[in-house]
């Protein structure tokens, strides 16, 4: 008997050493330092992250013993903010995280950044002022500020100088002094420069304008599609300037051959493929529609390049030149440690000491108004800083990554012939009506100064 | 035979005692038992259980996982019906899985046989046919965009020595999804396993007493061998339907669920809604209804497999 009472016993006391444990183990979530601030960045390119390093070194060195942690974080999709969801939820969030600026409005509008807003209207130094209006914009949700723009960028076309002249086409047709091409120019030169061999397969082509950065969006915009109607609070993805895009991308992948163009492309760029042999570089692509990051490529990677960068193509000769922009943008997320100093160092980072730290050396643009006027820090952009004064940029709608994927398979199943361009937009105003519907009242309204 | 039979028989005529009420020794077993499986109960209970409580919960209203819950009712579960995006990912999905089960199941038997031989190195070809189902998806995945790549891939290569056309296969809705049921194939690995401890289940006497009786090899095979491998076959059946049902890696970085939603599976759409568009409230909803289906189509296979699932013979 007094054996089986110790056999109980045991038994007792192992269970409870078992749960015991599960329970430290559940209790040991590690509680930062209150001088310690951990970043998560989806700025993850090995030199993105050196020039991040660069900003957090001085930032420690401006405030002694304070440490920051960088951690590269991103995600699959558009908008694909998982760990970020649970980091939350746990209640163990980052204290600042760097986010593609485009879905701050996403994020924002379910719960998943702080309101900035208020520390800017208590610091009372006009922040919002500070930076170009459409990274403001960009940055705000409702019109309060829930994010700090950090680097922006800027779209043009990029030509190779050797391969039109191989064509018979002078570059200087392209000179930016001559202004934007037109659309048809510059399907006109692209025709003159694809070649193909003797089975019909590509083997060098003028311009893919699916390709790259002349995807939906960027057609969009040029063609002055609108997103959104303020008045009515719906989406408006049968307009105009979205029909003639869609309509574009049905023609083009009927002359040039939908299915040969991407066969041409998964041979000249197969996956992980080195980058010294883009078929940019190589020659194999005349034309791409590209940003200014792709300047330090060909610095690292083509450095004797014959090539040039103009203007986007616009509709009709005499149009305004026009570009569009993008970057990265500083959050805090929800219930995120030691707001304080983190408030500061998102000041830093994203200010003029920091944006003048990550541009250095880097094709970056800064969103920091006065750093544009500096022309020793953009000098190897060419003609893109000129463009940000005028630059547009994808409304910050709370639905953004709804939208995008579904122009993305609108734009795939028009270019695949599977669905006629009218459709297609139907398809998303369907998808994206509904759930913008849930938002309004919403205004895109500029953000407070 | 015979002997399998009686065993079975002896087993069913067990002399089964009344239940009376239980002694101390059994209550304290009984405490014991359930004390020593404990972790698993609690695991279930916590792992298993609560997340489908509160999946059924949170589907009736709408969260993104910060804000609180705003109730809908059945909202979501109506909106689905209406999602063409949802259709798209089911047809998707069935096609996925229409056709990697049934290749599957044809794939593991045959690998099975091929692992049964009765050769020295049969060691050898085990392990050989084996491996690929050890790599993980993600990895075969990046393999797999390789192989289909139209300019240096090894199918490309293939046709055309056919003369014929270079396709990018992953660019294409339908043929990125057959890419997509080709991988599956490398994990048959698994199945294969299964049905090769069922072949060695079988005793050899049956297969003596056909050649006596003058059976030739195929007729062994339908009569001997296929009919009782069905305990495994309904196995593997129900794992590759339950498997098919949530595909999601291939598609998540082969095609990121494109071109044209062509291979956006539904467990895809479901991480999308609740990861991309923080609509975890209809993300739920459709969890709960791939639970249903997965239970209908599991119930539907036991109904079927009654008719030809012959578990009398095999050891």
């Amino acid at each position: 008997m007094g054996s089986r009472i110790s056999r109980t016993r045991r038994l007792g006391l192992t269970t409870l050493v078992i749960l015991l444990m599960a329970m430290a183990a559940g209790a040991c979530t590690s509680q930062r330092p209150d001088n310690q601030l951990l970043v998560w960045t989806s700025l993850g390119g090995e030199i993105e992250l050196k020039a991040q390093n660069r900003i957090i070194a001085a930032f420690e060195k401006d405030n002694p013993g304070v440490k920051v942690q960088l951690v590269p974080k991103s995600g699959q999709f558009t908008g694909d903010a998982t760990a970020l969801i649970a980091a939350v939820r746990g209640k163990t969030p980052p204290n600042v995280y760097i986010i593609d600026r485009f879905t701050t409005a996403q994020q924002a509008s379910v719960g998943l950044f702080e309101n900035l807003q208020p520390r800017v209207d208590a610091d009372g130094e006009n922040l919002t002022d500070k930076y170009l209006p459409f990274a403001a914009g960009e940055a705000s949700y409702n019109g309060d500020l829930y994010a700090l723009p950090f680097d922006t960028d800027a779209r043009g076309l990029l030509y190779n100088k050797t391969v039109l002249r191989d064509a018979g086409v002078d570059p200087a047709v392209l000179d930016p002094s001559n202004g934007p091409p037109t659309i048809d120019e510059l399907l006109e030169i692209g025709k003159k420069i694809d070649q193909k061999d003797k089975r019909g397969n590509y083997t060098r082509m003028g311009i893919i304008p699916w390709d790259g950065q002349a995807f939906h969006a960027t057609w969009a915009l040029i063609n002055h599609a609108e997103w959104f109607d303020d008045k009515t609070c719906e989406v408006t993805f049968t307009s105009p300037g979205w029909e003639k895009s869609m309509n574009d991308f049905a023609t083009w992948s009927k002359e040039l051959g939908y299915r040969r163009v991407q066969t041409f492309l998964a041979t000249y760029r197969p996956p992980n493929q080195p980058p010294q042999q883009s078929p940019f570089y190589t020659g194999k692509i005349g034309m791409a529609i590209d940003g200014n990051w792709s300047l330090q490529s060909i610095r690292d990677y083509a450095p004797k390049l014959d090539y040039g960068v103009t203007y986007l193509p616009v509709p009709k000769e005499g149009d305004p030149p026009m570009s569009w922009a993008g970057g990265f943008a500083l959050t805090m997320p929800k219930g995120a440690p030691n707001q304080e100093l983190t408030w500061k160092f998102m000041k830093f980072m994203a200010g003029e000491q920091g944006q003048r730290l990550y541009i250095e050396g880097q094709s970056k643009l800064p969103t920091w108004k006065s750093l544009l006027d500096d022309q020793e820090l953009t000098k190897n952009q060419g003609i893109f800083p000129s463009m940000l004064k005028d630059t547009l940029s994808r409304p910050a709608l709370p639905v953004g990554a709804q939208v995008s994927d579904a122009m993305d398979a609108a734009q795939s199943g028009v270019l695949l012939g599977e669905i006629t361009p009218d459709e297609a937009l139907q398809q998303v105003q369907n998808r994206v009506g509904p759930q913008m519907k849930q938002f309004c009242p919403f205004t895109l309204s500029e953000p407070k100064g | 035979m015979t002997a399998t039979t009686e065993a079975t028989g002896a087993r069913r005529t067990a002399p089964s005692r009344p239940r009376t009420a239980w002694s101390p020794r059994e209550k304290s077993n009984l405490t014991k038992g359930l004390l020593f499986i404990s972790p698993w109960i609690v695991g279930t209970l916590a792992f298993v259980v609560f997340p489908i409580i509160y999946s059924v919960a949170i589907s009736l209203t709408k969260y993104s996982g910060m804000q609180s819950p705003q109730w809908l009712g059945l909202g979501n579960y109506t909106r689905m019906f209406k999602d063409p995006v949802m259709w798209t990912s089911i047809y998707n999905t069935l096609f996925y899985s229409g056709w990697a089960v049934p290749i599957g199941l044809i794939v593991a038997l045959l690998l099975a046989l091929a692992m049964n031989r009765n050769v020295r190195e049969v060691a050898f070809y085990r392990t050989a046919l084996y491996i690929p189902s050890l790599a993980p998806i993600f990895a075969l995945s990046f393999i797999f965009i390789v192989l289909v790549n139209p300019g240096t891939g090894i199918a490309n290569q293939i046709i055309s020595l056919f003369g014929g056309e270079q396709r990018d296969f992953l660019g294409e809705p339908t043929t990125a999804k057959l890419v997509i049921v080709a991988m599956a194939q490398l994990g048959a690995g698994n199945a294969a396993l299964i049905f090769l401890a069922g072949l060695n289940n079988i005793p050899q006497t049956l297969y003596e007493a056909a050649r006596i009786d003058g059976a030739s090899a195929f007729q062994s095979f339908t009569r001997i061998t296929l009919p009782l491998l069905t305990p495994a076959i309904l196995f593997n059946l129900i794992t590759g339907i339950s498997g098919g049902l949530q595909v999601f890696t291939q598609a998540y970085i082969m095609t990121r669920g494109g071109p044209n939603n062509g291979t956006l599976f539904y467990m895809l759409y479901l991480y999308r809604n609740a990861f991309s568009y923080a609509n975890l409230g209809y993300a739920s909803a459709l969890a709960i209804l791939l639970f249903l289906a997965g239970v209908v189509l599991a119930l539907l296979v036991y109904q079927v497999s009654r008719r030809f699932v012959n578990y009398e013979i095999s050891a």
